[in-house]
This record gives C-alpha cells, structure tokens and sequence, in this order.
C-alpha cells in the first residue's frame, strides 16, 4: 500500500473552545490511484489533504506514506518528505508574478535529483508556445496547468490537488482534469484531488466522502469515465 | 542547476526600481561621503606621521637670550642630543603688506625662516623655492587666507619680495606663533622661507636664537626624555639664559595636528552606523511588505520542498546586493571625488605636505564590510522571525499573530469620520512602522540641524563663563605689573568680565582622568583657586577641607554626580588622588576641576604660599621667561572658530545628508502605506467614490498621521540625540551638549511636511492611475 491512514485526528482550538474536525480517519491508497476526496465545505477533506503533505500536523493516528511514518517524523524528515516526495495543485496556482512560465516549472525542478525534462513537460502541458510569459500575461487555465507543471516536474510520488479547478470554467476545468488523468497515466503518480465537483468522482480509482470530520463513503470504481466525458 | 528564484532579483529590482534606486542613491550618497571623509583623514594623518621621519622633525627646541657658541654646543651636545641653529625672525606686517589682504584689527605675524637641510624640513607645495634674495615661499595656508598668489608681491620691513612658491614647514603643521598658545590662527600668524643670503640681510628684527635638536637615542621613554630635558636646561642655563624650552610633544605647533586629526571621526562613524540601521530598518519594512503580498506562494513554495533558510537567503539578496553595490560605488566615488572635498578640511586648517591618498582597509571595513554584515543580521534576524510561520499560514495569508480579533466600536460619528478612524484602525501596524521611520527620519533632520547650533552654544558658553579677561599661566611664580595703555576696541572685546578686579594668584596643574565612554584618559585642568575668590564668585573653595568642586561640563562629560569621587592622576609625578566631589561650577572654559589654592599647593607638593598663575582683568607685564602661555577672551574665541571651520564643511555636509535621507525615508514608507491601501482605493472607484472623497479617506489619515508623529517624536530626537552627542563628540576636548533652539522644531515639522506633500503627490499620481479592472484582477 503506498499511503496508509490510521485514526487521523485533528482539533482546532483548545479546551472549551476545542473542535475535532477529524475524527479518526481510516484508509489506504494505492499506488498509482487517482483518489477524490468529495465532501462539503468545513467537512475536513482540504484538513486531511494538508496533513497528508506534511504541511499540518495531525493529533492522533498515524501517516505511512510509502513507508514513512509522518506521525514520528521530525520538522526536517517532513521538508525532505515534502521535497521529495509530493507535488501540491491549489485553486490559486500561486505562482511567481515575476518568473515565466518555463522557470516557474524549473522551480521546483531545481528541488529534484532526477527532474522530468522541463522543454517536454511544457510540450505535454500544451504551454511551450507561452513558455516566456509571465502569469498575468496567461490565462486562468494556463497558470493552472503552469502550476500542474511546477508540482509534476519533480516527479513525485505524490500529487495533491486542492480545489484544482475551483477557479476554472467549465472547458478549462475539463482541460485540466484530463491532463491530470493523462500525467496519472503517463508517469503513475498517486493523485488525491479535493474537490466540491461531485461529477470528478467519476474519473476517479477511489472515491471518498467525507462528512463532520468523518469517511461517511468509500469505494472504488470498476470502470472509470474518462475526463473528458465528464459532465457537470 | 542554479536556483531558478534568482532569475527574479533583476526583475524584482527592474519592478520596484524607484525604491530601490532611493535607497541605493541614500546608502550610496552616505558611504561617499563617509568613505570619502575617512579616506581623507587617514591620508592626511598618515601624512603627518610620515612627516616625522622624512622631514626629520625635531625633538625638541629651545630659544636662549644669545646665540650659542661652539663650546657651548659641544657641552650642551655631551648631554646626548644633536643641535642645530634654527633661527628666525619674527615681523609684524602693515595693514597693506599685500594688495589682496583685506585690513583688519589683528596684527599680522610673520616668521621668516632660512634654508633648512638638516631639521624641521621645508615641503614645497606649489611654485619654487627663492632663489634670489628678493624671493619668498610663503606658508600655504597663510597665503590662501591673504589671497596671495605665486607671483605677487609682499612687503616686508619696507622692502618688496616676489612669492615664488608655497611651502609647509615642517614643524609649523599648526600656526601657532607661540608652541604654548591654547590655539592658533593662520590668519594672523605664518611663516616664510627666503634665501640664506638674504635671511642675513633682514634688518630691523632680532633674530630669535631658536635651537632645535634631536636626542641622539631615539628610543628613549618619555621619563626619559623628561629627564634629558632637565640636563639640557641646566647644561645651558651654565653660559646662557633659557627663555624657552619645550619637546615636541609639548610644542603645539607641531603636536596638535596629531592630537586633533581625527577628532571629528566618531561623529562621521556614530552618523554611518545609525543609517546603516535606518537602512535595516528600511529593508525590514520592504521584505515585510514583500512577504506580505507574497505570502501565498511561499506557502506553495514551502509546501513543495523548499527549505526556510533558502527562501530566507532569497528574500535577503535584493538588500544585500544594493546594500554592496552601494557600498563599491560609494567607497569608488568617496576615493576618487568626494576625498578631494574632504581633504580640505584638514588642508584648510593645518599646514601639512603635499596630499595623497593612501588606501585604507579600514575605511573600506567601516563603510562596507560591516554595513552589509550589518544589515545582513538584521535582515535575517526579521526574516527568521517572518519566516517562523507554517506552509498553511503562508497559504492561508495568516501571517499576524492573532486573528479574528472583535472590531473596535467606533463613536457615533459621520460614516466618513468613522470610515478614516477605521482605516487608521485596521492600517495600525504600518503606521505605527511609518512612525518609527519618522523619528528616525527627524532624528537625522535634527542632527543635521542641530550640529551647528550646538557648537554655537558651546562657544557662547565658553565666553560667557569666562572668569577673567586674562588667565595667565607661569613657568615659576613671578610678580607682574599692570599694562596702562589698553585702547578702547580692546576694552569692549573684553567686556564680558564686568568690572576690573585685582589680578588673582592660583595654581594651576594640568591631570588626567579616566573617562569610561572613551575608555581612556583625559585632559582636566586642576585650578587652585584662593578662598572667596574675586574671580570665580561663589566658589566654595575652603583651605583645610577635603574634597574638590568640578566643573559642570566636566561632571556631565565624566557621568559622575555631587558624592562621587574623581581619580585624577598627575603623569609628571606619575601619582593619581581620589577626591571626593562637593558640587560643581559653571565653567565652560575648559574640562576643569577646582580646589583651594593650598590645597592643590600640598597635592602637588608645592608650600602653601605657591603659585604659577593670574586671573587679570587687565593685561600684565610679566617677563616672557615666566609666561608659560597666556588665554584670552581671543583664544576663547579662536578655539570655537577653529571648531568652526573643521568641523563646517562636516555640518552643511551632514544637513544635506539628513534632507536626502528624509526624502527618501519619507517616500518609501508613505509608499508601503499607500500601496497597501490600492486596491481598497480602487474599490472605492469601482464604488463611485470621486478622487477627492478617497483622498479624504486614506490620504488625510495618512496626512494626520506624519504630522502628529513628527511632532511626536521631537522629545524622543532630543533625548536620543543627547545621549549620541556623547559619542559624536567623545574625542574632543571639551563637553558638547545638545542644543536645539526652538524655532528648530519648527523648522523640522516644516521640512517633514513640505517633503510629505511631495512625496504625497507622487503617490496621488500613481494611485489614479491604477485601473479599476486591475485592481478587481488582483483579488482572488
């Protein structure tokens, strides 16, 4: 099992004030699965996809991620986890005003021994054309795949993806989707996508639904919807 | 692979160019100078001490009441010295000695000297040498205070002689007529070379049988050399009569360059230090305000692997780069122009050789070297800090401490009063960060201003408490009789002192004192004053009691308070006596201590009747050979002139500097402020407020905001400024304390606002031209 999830708790706030947004999630992903977590807002799904990148702390439980255990991991082997291992897509691609395209991607190609070939991802991402724009010179859907780019140049093992087209038109979104179905398939990479899209569970190897903190469903699909007869 | 972050610093800085340029041109302009300034300084000072080798400068020099013959100066030889006849002559010069000379009431003094090859050399400086008997060099200085020019013409004693150069003569670096004159005046005091031939020739002078020497053992040790002397004395008091002695050391006109040259330097370096922290303080505010708007793609940047310390070392390169870059240019443009403006300082002061500029490591070390390690901790300490927070709280643009915090409940006043006192509210941070920059921003308008008045303060204060029109210092008690003809322009000079009084005996003995800021001794004068003195009214000085009164410049300078005790250590006997401090009196005339005459009789060991010294109102008749050195009201003055114009130059130097750093402290703050507020501005476009309605909102609180905090933070200039006086001027004789007239906290305010609704008005410009639709882009 690449990603294994045991009792993951996490509480806001102290005492009186205290509240468990989640309450001992249980899972296991597989390598190479693309993984929707679905849920409303303020059920915990962005929460435990922070905590899965080492860039929140969990309560309770435990985290093996393809054999790293972040419970007991120091602040060091988490950065070297995040480093090595994981690619993150957010709804605000946040990406570099002043760095172009290329060397937005090439920023986080420098974090890596064996980066993919920056000219060639560029091609795949259908940006080598705008490659030497800056962000504002791209629009909405160029600077996600721009930042799609950024998280898969490393080649990691691990992508998440918040919300990746919580900003996006309906074509564009369908743009983006398919590509991170098409980098799953190229390169094998285990992909959690947060979403409130409940159409994208359909292109997904493993579906869960989270409500108050809590896995209210999971499952798997036998035959998967590509991305692009996806419909919302 | 090199780290793809760095392609954005050209671009960083091509996007924010007018702030960095401002702070590259303010960083730039005050390393220039201050390199420059140093540079100067160290040259000229290395220059003198080279001097001392290369023009073989006496150790000593004695005058005797007939010339010496061989016999003489092989006994006087035997003692371990080498003499050599160094004679001159000294003529009062007619108010039209020169066309240019413009008359005035001082008498002009000019030392004529022959050719010299063994001792005290003569440094060329401009033209020739005379080579005719009609020929003169004149003394640089001398000459550039009269206008006199290569080629013209001087009378002398009635004849005419031809300028064919300047010189500098060695042991005249400072024009001092008499080497035991408290201070000198090259206005009214030079010194010439003519030919050997026609030195002999001069006539209606007696020539002044000056000897100088050279111990023969250079190693010998101030003890020593002391005791040398007291040989040499009696050697030739055998055959001759002495009527005047002194070491190098003690002859001013060859000491006092050493001792001053440099005086100034704390202050240039106390200035460059507290810009470099303003300049800390600058940066901080800029990667704050970077961080700020970047937060969420160091969040992402965090989140993808990368470490703290590297978007640390990211974040810290623009300051430093401009921070280098201003340091090489400032130090290129202070060793090439600014050192040439600089060395005029000294060049217009003293009379030294021909100039050069030597490099100096240390100068490179203080005005580059240690500002960017400076700044280097700085911005990386508020980095650190900044950068303490989680990916998450990056992402989440969560980057002030407490959050969610209850809004303030407002009175009910009109919604635009309560719209401006909101703004204020929620913008609280930077203003309070647009007020920090302020007091530094005035501080350094304050310094700039203040130098001079606070030299003025001095030397009206050194006058006004001057006890007596006349303090004169003997070699050995002497009687004297009084002078009957004093005119009537003297008269007035002297009118500070009221009314004419008797002349006053009182000892006097020159000590030393440990001074903890500098961490080194310094100079007090210990006065013995007689009880229920005429002079120094009010002085509780009692014969019999224990204990001494300091003056209160002195008490302020040493930090000590009435209670204490003072160490004073006497190096000619090399014994140190701890007094306890009764109280002080105002004396500003110099760094003093006072005691009972008989008191300070039996501390020195001297009998109870001694003494070595006169307050006089009117001027004495006292044999020269008993005249150590005479202060008047006119020294007092020369000494606050001489300040005056080493330090001038530094003063208009320093208040444009603390204007250039104001406007640019001015401009980038109200920028950060102003920024801030853009899109909120732009918003209020898109809502149909008009330029002048926004301008009233954000703009007016930021207008109330630089006005009351400049005239809040002139208390806290004053006090600040008070205690770095102490450093400014830490190598300098006297005490100099902070004064600021009150017009001058106008004049602040004034200058604070004027540069404001400059600046302002740049900022107004920028902000209509923002675009309402990018603005409404910029929100996520």
């Amino acid at each position: 099992m690449y990603l294994t999830l045991r009792n993951v708790e996490k509480v806001y706030g102290e005492g009186d004030n205290a509240v468990k947004v989640l309450k001992g999630i249980n899972t296991d992903i597989e390598k190479g699965q693309i993984c929707v977590l679905l849920g409303p807002s303020g059920s915990g799904k962005s929460t435990l996809l922070n905590i899965i990148g080492g860039i929140e702390h969990m309560d309770g439980g435990e985290i093996i991620v393809n054999g790293l255990n972040l419970a007991g991991s120091s602040e060091k082997q988490i950065a070297g986890y995040r480093r090595e291992n994981l690619g993150f897509v957010f709804q605000f691609y946040n990406l570099v005003p002043d760095l172009t395209a290329k060397e937005n991607i090439e920023v986080c190609a420098y974090l890596s021994k064996s980066p993919f070939n920056t000219d060639e991802l560029l091609k795949m991402l259908g940006l080598w054309e705008h490659k030497d724009k800056f962000p504002n010179q791209l629009s909405g859907g160029q600077q996600q795949r721009c930042a799609i780019g950024r998280a898969l140049v490393k080649n990691p093992g691990l992508l998440l993806c918040d919300e990746p087209t919580g900003a996006l038109d309906y074509s564009t979104s369908k743009e983006i989707l398919e590509l991170i179905e098409d980098i799953n398939r190229r390169y094998g990479n285990t992909i959690i996508i947060v979403t409130h899209n409940d159409a994208i569970k359909n292109m997904a190897h493993k579906v869960m639904k989270m409500h108050d903190g809590k896995i209210v469903k999971e499952y798997t699909n036998e035959v998967l919807v590509s991305a692009k007869e996806l419909e919302w | 692979m090199k780290n793809p972050l760095n392609k954005r610093l050209p671009r960083e800085i091509k996007h924010n160019l007018g702030r960095y340029l401002a702070v590259f041109l303010m960083m730039a302009t005050v390393i220039a100078l201050v390199s420059g300034f140093l540079v100067a300084a160290e040259s000229a000072k290395h220059i003198y001490n080279d001097n001392f080798e290369k023009s073989s400068i006496e150790d000593g020099g004695f005058i005797t009441a007939y010339s010496l013959d061989d016999t003489a100066l092989k006994g006087i030889e035997k003692v371990g010295i080498k003499v050599y006849e160094d004679f001159y002559r000294d003529y009062k010069l007619s108010d039209t000695f020169s066309k240019n000379h413009e008359a005035s009431d001082s008498a002009i003094t000019l030392r004529l000297l022959h050719e010299r090859k063994d001792i005290n050399l003569i440094q060329l400086m401009k033209g020739a040498m005379p080579e005719t008997d009609t020929g003169i060099a004149l003394d640089r200085l001398f000459a550039e205070y009269h206008g006199i020019k290569i080629g013209d013409t001087i009378e002398i004693a009635g004849k005419d002689y031809k300028i064919t150069g300047f010189i500098a003569a060695s042991d005249y670096s400072a024009l001092f007529e008499n080497r035991n004159d408290i201070m000198f005046d090259a206005s009214t005091f030079g010194v010439a070379v003519v030919k050997d031939t026609a030195f002999q020739n001069f006539q209606g002078k007696e020539l002044v049988n000056h000897y100088s020497f050279h111990f023969q053992d250079k190693a010998l040790s101030q003890e020593g050399r002391n005791k040398k002397s007291d040989e040499i004395i009696a050697e030739i008091s055998k055959t001759n009569v002495v009527l005047d002695y002194s070491l190098a050391e003690n002859n001013q006109a060859i000491s006092f360059v050493g001792d001053d040259m440099g005086s100034d330097i704390p202050m240039m370096k106390t200035l460059l230090y507290i810009i470099i922290v303003i300049m800390g303080f600058v940066f901080s505010v800029i990667i704050g305000n970077t961080i700020e708007s970047e937060a969420p793609i160091i969040g992402t940047l965090l989140a993808s692997g990368y470490k703290k310390h590297e978007l640390i070392c990211h974040y810290m390169a623009p300051p430093l780069i401009i921070s280098a870059f201003s340091g090489l240019c400032g130090n290129l443009i202070g060793y090439t122009a600014i050192v040439n403006f600089m060395k005029g300082m000294y060049y217009g002061s003293y009379s030294l050789p021909p100039y050069h500029t030597f490099w100096n490591g240390d100068a490179f070390l203080d005005t580059t070297v240690i500002p960017v390690i400076l700044l280097l901790v700085i911005n990386y300490l508020f980095l650190l800090k900044k950068m303490s927070l989680t990916p998450l709280q990056f992402l989440r643009k969560e980057l002030k401490g407490k959050k969610g915090k209850r809004a303030v409940k407002l009175p009910d006043f009109s919604f635009l009063n309560r719209f401006r006192l909101r703004i204020i509210f929620q913008n609280k941070s930077n203003y309070l960060v647009l007020f920090v920059g302020i007091f530094f921003a005035s501080f350094i308008l304050m310094w700039g201003l203040c130098i001079t008045t606070t030299i003025d303060k001095y030397e009206k204060d050194v006058v006004n408490s001057a006890k007596s029109s006349y303090q004169y210092i003997l070699k050995a008690p002497a009687d004297y009789t009084k002078k009957s003809s004093q005119t009537a322009a003297e008269g007035k000079q002297n009118a500070a002192v009221l009314s004419e009084k008797e002349p006053e005996k009182f000892t006097f003995a020159s000590m030393e004192s440990y001074y903890k800021l500098a961490g080194e001794n310094i100079e007090v004068s210990v006065y013995g004053i007689q009880e229920n003195s005429n002079y120094f009214q009010g002085l509780p000085v009692k014969d019999n009691t224990e204990g001494v009164y300091l003056s209160e410049n002195l008490l302020k300078k040493l930090g000590k308070k009435t209670g204490d005790t003072i160490a004073l250590y006497n190096k000619f006997k090399d014994k140190t006596y701890k007094e306890k401090i009764l109280g002080t009196y105002e004396y500003a005339g110099a760094l003093s201590v006072f005691l009972s005459r008989e008191e300070l009789n039996r501390l020195i060991g001297k009998d109870s009747t001694y003494f070595n010294g006169y307050f006089s109102d009117a001027e004495l008749k006292i044999a020269k050979e008993y005249t150590a050195s005479v202060i008047t009201m006119e020294d007092m003055l020369k000494l606050g002139r001489q300040i005056d114009k080493s330090m001038g130059p530094m003063q208009y130097i320093i208040f444009l500097m603390s204007v250039i750093i104001f406007l640019v402290l001015m401009y980038i703050l109200t920028k950060v402020v102003i920024e801030k507020n853009a899109i909120s501005i732009s918003f209020m476009k898109v809502f149909g407020y008009e330029d002048k309605e926004i301008n009233r909102i954000y703009l007016n609180s930021i207008t109330y905001t630089v006005l009351v905090s400049l005239i809040v933070t002139l208390p806290l200039d004053v006090f600040c400024m008070s205690q770095i006086m102490k450093f400014v001027f830490i190598k300098m004789d006297g005490y100099f304390e902070f004064y600021i007239k009150p017009y001058q906290y106008g004049e602040i305010v004034l200058i604070g606002m004027l540069t404001y609704f400059a600046v302002n008005a740049l900022h107004r410009k920028r902000i209509q031209k923002i675009k309402m639709a990018d603005a409404l882009k910029m929100r996520e």
